[in-house]
């Protein structure tokens, strides 16, 4: 039995040793594999972790500091640095071990620390330079870069570009005293290092150029809302002479006034009256134009805001020998600025009052809108809008062709200001008509039903 | 009207305003109102004729060369002798910031121009009132 059984054992034990072997290879082949995969994911987490604190500092020179003590500690250097080449002045900030961070600065950049410019030569537009031994490469002839070198104690050299869009900048510099060389793990390290400093270069000057443009446009802003604020000084001061001594006239300040007079005086006034709305509508609109619209948004209940503005339109509705009829939720609340939402309303009952004969009725309804919203709709029983000039209807000095006709007086500015104010307070505005029939024009603004006491939504009521 | 309070048969005003149609404006309105008035064109004559003059009430206008109608105001207000005197800011600025600031600076009135004659001297009688009470 042993006689045979020693050559089976013998294969037996060839078969399972070259099994064996095959696998320990495969395994070595497979660990190597983990391994490069290992070191690989490391040095992207270490790209990923020094890119992160670069982003952190809102200061340039404090980035390139953290970066470049990031570089020199996780890749083991003997020296690294970050140098950045402008036309003014070379700036560097030098890391050793064991040392504090060094900042030099050169201007005119004329001998500069820690290489010469030279280096930059050296190197492409994208590419770095791995250097196994700098006393011995040929790449580095130049008396003064092998002195500086020398000088630096650099055996292994690693530079990396930091690139612009008008070319190279700056490098991010590692270097060793021995010759171990770096490897492409830490050359993709270091590159990705210099990509986010230049990142970082570049949004500093683009946000930069962003701060002159908004200085600019704040400049412009105030001398706008200066203009308006004259403007409006220098159009008020005249009215008021002329308003106050019409009225001074028709109390008879002035002597006694005859029929005819009195008249042509109630014209003056009519026309002063219009022209100090159409300065206030302008006035308007210099500040929508400005983007000072919507400055102090509040909540506004809207009940008494319709009360009030029933009680303003009160004389020109019965002038115009109108009904008016005002419903409004007790508890519905808009979130916006009261003199804004008051002139919208006032501007529509303003336009639904002129527009409609005699017997007519307007209809001003503020219901809950749906979630987030007040529905504000204004309603008449007037001439409406021909079908097809409605969509032109909110555009400046546009004016119906059935107002026109009619010789109803109007700049054609109310419904553009109504327009602007509720875009300004994020709402939407709609207009149906029927002409001869009626308009009803529909306002969404930002707001809410306060919840009553009994946990449920108030019904409009008649005010 | 006679006010022997104040040792004047007739109330005086002090008008500041820098333009002279609207301060004749006011001008003849009060003196139509039984009142005695003065104007002033700037800011640092108003200044000098409020505490020389002992006016029973002052119409400042906000915008006026030399020095703001809410100058003068917080001017008079720092001093004993003019802290108690009625001031009445006129202005054509009507933000309410601007009336804000008018009510800051000390002002016991604010009026928006263009404004009613009729309305001015009713505000008017009610600063004269007020003090006197």
């Amino acid at each position: 039995m042993t006689h045979w059984l020693l050559p089976a054992g013998y294969l037996t034990a060839l078969v399972l040793g070259v099994l064996l072997g095959v696998w320990s290879g495969r395994r070595h082949a497979h660990q190597r594999h983990t391994m490069e995969q290992a070191a690989e994911a490391a040095a992207k987490e270490t790209s990923r972790r020094i890119s992160g604190l670069i982003r952190t500092y809102p200061d340039l020179a404090d980035a390139f500091d953290a970066a470049v003590a990031a570089v020199g500690q996780e890749l083991g250097c003997d020296l690294a640095y970050v140098q950045l080449v402008r036309r003014e002045e070379h700036r560097a900030t030098v890391w050793r071990p064991d040392q504090a961070l060094a900042r030099v600065a050169a201007s005119p950049p004329a001998a500069f620390l820690p290489l010469p410019d030279e280096i930059f030569g050296l190197l492409g537009a994208e590419g770095s330079v791995v250097v196994e031994d700098a006393r011995t490469h040929p790449w580095l002839k130049s008396s003064d870069m092998v002195a500086a070198l020398a000088a630096l104690d650099v055996v292994s050299l690693l530079v990396c570009p930091i690139a612009s869009p008008s070319g190279v900048i700056g490098a991010v510099v590692a270097s060793r005293a021995s010759r171990r060389p770096f490897g492409h793990h830490e050359v993709d390290v270091v590159e990705s290092v210099a990509w986010s400093l230049g990142r970082a270069l570049q949004n500093r000057v683009l946000q930069n150029q962003q701060n002159a443009v908004v200085e600019r446009l704040e400049a412009l802003d105030r001398s706008k809302s200066d203009f308006v604020a004259s403007v409006s000084h220098e159009l008020r001061t005249p009215l008021t002479s002329i308003a106050g001594y019409v009225e001074m006239l028709l109390d008879g300040d002035g002597g006694p006034v005859v029929d005819g007079q009195r008249e042509m005086l109630g014209i003056i006034g009519r026309n002063t009256d219009r022209l100090q709305s159409l300065i206030e509508d302008l006035l308007t609109i210099g500040k929508i134009e400005s983007g000072a619209l919507c400055a102090e948004p509040s909540e506004v209940p809207v009940a008494p805001l319709l009360r009030a503005v029933e009680a303003a339109m009160a004389p020109a509705v019965t002038a115009a020998g109108l009904r008016l009829d005002v419903s409004a939720g007790e508890d519905l609340v808009v979130e916006g600025d009261r003199g804004q939402v008051e002139q919208v309303l006032l501007n529509l009952l303003g336009n639904a009052v002129k527009f409609t004969p005699p017997g007519g009725i307007v209809t001003v309804v503020a219901t809950d809108g749906g979630p987030g919203r007040v529905e504000l709709t204004v309603a008449d029983t007037g001439i409406g809008v021909p079908q097809q000039e409605q969509g032109q209807l909110f555009t400046r000095f546009f004016r119906a062709s059935n107002a026109t006709q009619r010789a109803a007086q109007g700049a054609g500015l109310g419904l553009s200001i109504v327009e602007s104010i509720v875009a300004a307070h994020g709402g939407e505005i709609s207009l149906a008509s029927d002409e001869g029939a009626g308009t009803l024009v529909t306002v969404r603004l930002p707001g809410h039903a306060r919840v009553t006491s009994e946990g449920t939504a108030a019904a409009p009521a008649r005010l | 009207m006679t006010d022997v309070e104040v040792g004047r048969p007739r109330p005086l005003v002090l008008i500041a305003e820098d333009d002279p149609d609207v301060r004749e404006l006011i001008a003849r309105k009060l003196r139509g109102e039984g009142m005695d008035v003065m104007g002033v064109g700037d800011g640092i004559s108003a200044l000098e004729a409020a505490r020389t003059m002992r006016p029973d009430l002052v119409l400042l206008d906000v915008m006026m060369p030399g020095m703001t109608g809410l100058q003068i105001c917080e001017e008079l207000r720092s001093h004993v002798a003019t802290r108690n005197l009625p001031v009445v800011l006129i202005t054509a600025r009507a933000r309410a910031v601007d009336i804000e600031t008018g009510y800051l600076a000390g002002a016991d009135d604010y009026i928006v121009k263009p404004f009613s004659p009729r309305d001015l001297v009713a505000r008017i009688r009610t600063g004269l009132r007020a003090v006197r009470s």
